[in-house]
């Protein structure tokens, strides 16, 4: 499905990623943790040809897409939800929508609108407003029923629960399961509530300052008892 | 009869309101500002003024083929006047053109700096290259220009068996003339120039707010990596932004030599009043641009008339305004009349 094959990429001189191989299966949900700063976004971003890569290669069902700008990128069936602003903040809740499935045709459009609203109906409440007076856990709602509206093959979530409470974000977590069940989408989920994000997982992946140090079964992740203990706040008493 | 000063006012600020709208438009997209803005609209008043003179030369073509005399070709020549056949052309001739350069200016010269790592200052200096680029052609436009009405005028000469001058001037050159109505008593710009201004601010604000593309367009210029991401071109919007914005300079240009003086260099003159609208708007509102640009259009002329003539000011000093309106703009309300809480100032004014 998607590969990423010794990718060395980072913002300008910065260098974030190094050397970095990973596979993500089809139909699967691949979950990426890994501490603060440690390039789980910029991995993300970076797929996207949102950042600048100095070698590597990346292969979407055996198209190298390595330096394909966003939009075409988008246009190959790859969705994505960016942690931070990831809505319009000037245009309102309908027209964020609406920018979310610019690719679809009209008819489509509609019909994922409507599908997209059920599954966040306080949203059909807030159409005409604009998306900064949202509060930030109607706003991560936003974002998420925007990269539901189009019908990806792949779809890349960033820190989808980050700021929401509890229950949304156990609801966030069933509906990426769906996706997968249901509509048979591949999944890439970063995550720092790893637990939970485990839970789900069919394959994990652990990021440590740029560099894959574990990559396998996330049940082998949640008993390995060094990786457990250092970056899944897992004591060793609970393992 | 409308008084003169008012008249001036209108049109002063219908011509201001395009060109500060594309200058924040641009703005907007690129984060530069755009030293080249004015001489790109001053392109558009060379259009004008070539569009007058193949009509001139065509019309006395016309008349020496008909045998005309000297007296009666003289009485045509200064009895042309422009037909609304012409202002639709020179009008639309002004926008393509001011487009064509604007869409050139941002894909050979801004896009590859900024892709190579310039920043708003090196693009800024860009700006100003292209500025003076534009103006060296225009200059050597004017000479080519009258190089060939002088060249037609000999030639017709010979037809004609007297001495045939056009009347025309491509440096110094108002056009006045050639607008006026007899049954409006006045200027046809008068008329025209708002309702241009109006009619493409309902178009603009009608793709901007209804239109897929428009709030594609908005979207880019808010969070042009999340547009990408969506699938939207964010380049081409941009591209779209840069056409659009200066077409309506060349729009705007196109009808400044109806009623001031023009020369290659006039951009220079328009483009302190041009920025301090766009300033006074907050540089990021196409509302705040339209709003800069009458009250700057405003400051200008009712208001420092007042000021001249009662306290002696010598008219010399105008160019003062816009700069006054551009620093105390940033002083005291650094993100425009558009960034102000109006709700706020109004329930303090009330209390
Ligand atoms: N836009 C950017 N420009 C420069 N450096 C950045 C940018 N975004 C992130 N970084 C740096 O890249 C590193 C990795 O960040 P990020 O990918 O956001 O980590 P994570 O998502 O795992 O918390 C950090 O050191 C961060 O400071
Ligand atoms: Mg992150």
């Amino acid at each position: 499905m998607l590969k990423v094959e010794n990718l060395n990429a980072g913002y300008g001189k910065l260098q974030v990623l190094h050397e970095v191989s990973l596979f993500f299966p089809e139909r699967k949900i691949s979950v990426v943790i890994g501490p603060n700063g440690s390039g789980k976004s910029t991995l993300l971003k970076t797929i996207f040809g949102l950042t600048k890569i100095y070698s590597g290669k990346i292969i979407f069902e055996n198209n190298d897409i390595t330096f394909l700008p966003p939009h075409k990128i988008a246009s190959m069936g790859i969705a994505y939800l960016p942690q931070t602003n990831n809505v319009f903040e000037n245009l309102t809740v309908e027209e964020n929508l609406r920018m979310a499935g610019y690719n679809l045709s009209k008819e489509e459009l509609e019909a994922r609108l409507a599908s997209s609203l059920e599954f966040f109906p306080q949203l059909k409440l807030y159409m005409k407003r604009k998306a900064r007076q949202l509060s930030g856990g109607e706003r991560q709602m936003l974002a998420i029923a925007m990269s539901l509206i189009r019908k990806p093959r792949l779809m890349m979530f960033d820190e989808p629960t980050a700021a929401l409470a509890p229950k949304i974000a156990h609801q966030v977590l069933r509906s990426i399961v769906k996706l997968r069940d249901e509509l048979g989408i591949t999944i890439i989920l970063v995550e720092q509530n790893a637990r939970a994000a485990l839970e789900i997982a069919d394959k994990a992946s652990l990021l440590v300052s740029g560099r894959v140090i574990f990559d396998g079964l996330p049940k082998d992740l949640l008993e390995n008892p060094e990786l457990g203990r250092m970056y899944l706040g897992v004591t060793s008493s609970q393992v | 009869m409308i008084p003169p000063i008012v008249e001036d006012t209108i049109v002063y600020s219908s011509v201001l309101i395009l060109l500060s709208l594309g200058l924040t438009l641009t703005y907007m997209t690129t984060k530069v500002p755009n030293f080249a803005h004015a001489t790109i609209s001053i392109v558009g008043s060379y259009v004008t003024l070539t569009v007058l003179v193949l009509s001139l030369i065509s019309l006395a073509r016309e008349a020496l083929i008909s045998q005309a005399d000297s007296q009666s070709f003289y009485r045509l020549i200064k009895s042309f006047s422009f037909a609304p056949l012409h202002y639709a052309l020179f009008m639309a001739l002004g926008f393509l053109l001011g487009s064509l350069i604007g869409v050139a200016q941002y894909k050979l010269v801004l896009k590859p700096l900024s892709q190579r790592g310039a920043n708003v200052v090196q693009l800024m200096i860009a700006t100003i290259a292209v500025d003076m680029f534009l103006l060296s052609m225009l200059n050597i436009y004017a000479d080519k220009l009258l190089e060939y009405v002088v060249s037609k005028a000999n030639e017709l000469s010979s037809i004609a068996g007297f001495k045939v001058n056009l009347g025309v001037q491509t440096r110094d050159f108002i056009l006045y003339s050639y607008d006026y109505s007899k049954t409006l008593g006045t200027q046809r710009l008068v008329m025209i120039a708002p309702v241009m201004a109006a009619d493409l601010l309902v178009a603009l604000s009608f793709v901007l707010y209804r239109t897929k593309l428009g709030v594609a367009l908005r979207a880019s210029i808010e969070n042009p990596s999340l547009a990408s991401t969506l699938g939207v071109n964010v380049d081409k919007m941009y591209t779209l932004a840069w056409a659009l914005s200066l077409g309506l300079a060349g729009l705007a240009g196109s009808l400044i030599p109806l009623k001031y003086l023009v020369n290659p260099s006039t951009g220079q003159l328009f483009v302190l009043s041009i920025f301090a609208a766009s300033i006074l708007g907050g540089l990021n509102s196409l509302a705040g641009a339209v709003i800069g640009g009458v009250l700057i259009a405003c400051f200008e002329i009712p208001v420092f008339n007042y000021l001249s003539s009662h306290l002696g000011i010598s008219s010399a000093y105008r160019t003062v305004i816009p700069l006054l309106a551009m620093a105390l703009t940033l002083l005291f309300i650094p993100r425009g009349v558009a960034g102000l809480n109006w709700k706020k100032l109004f329930s303090r004014v009330r209390r």
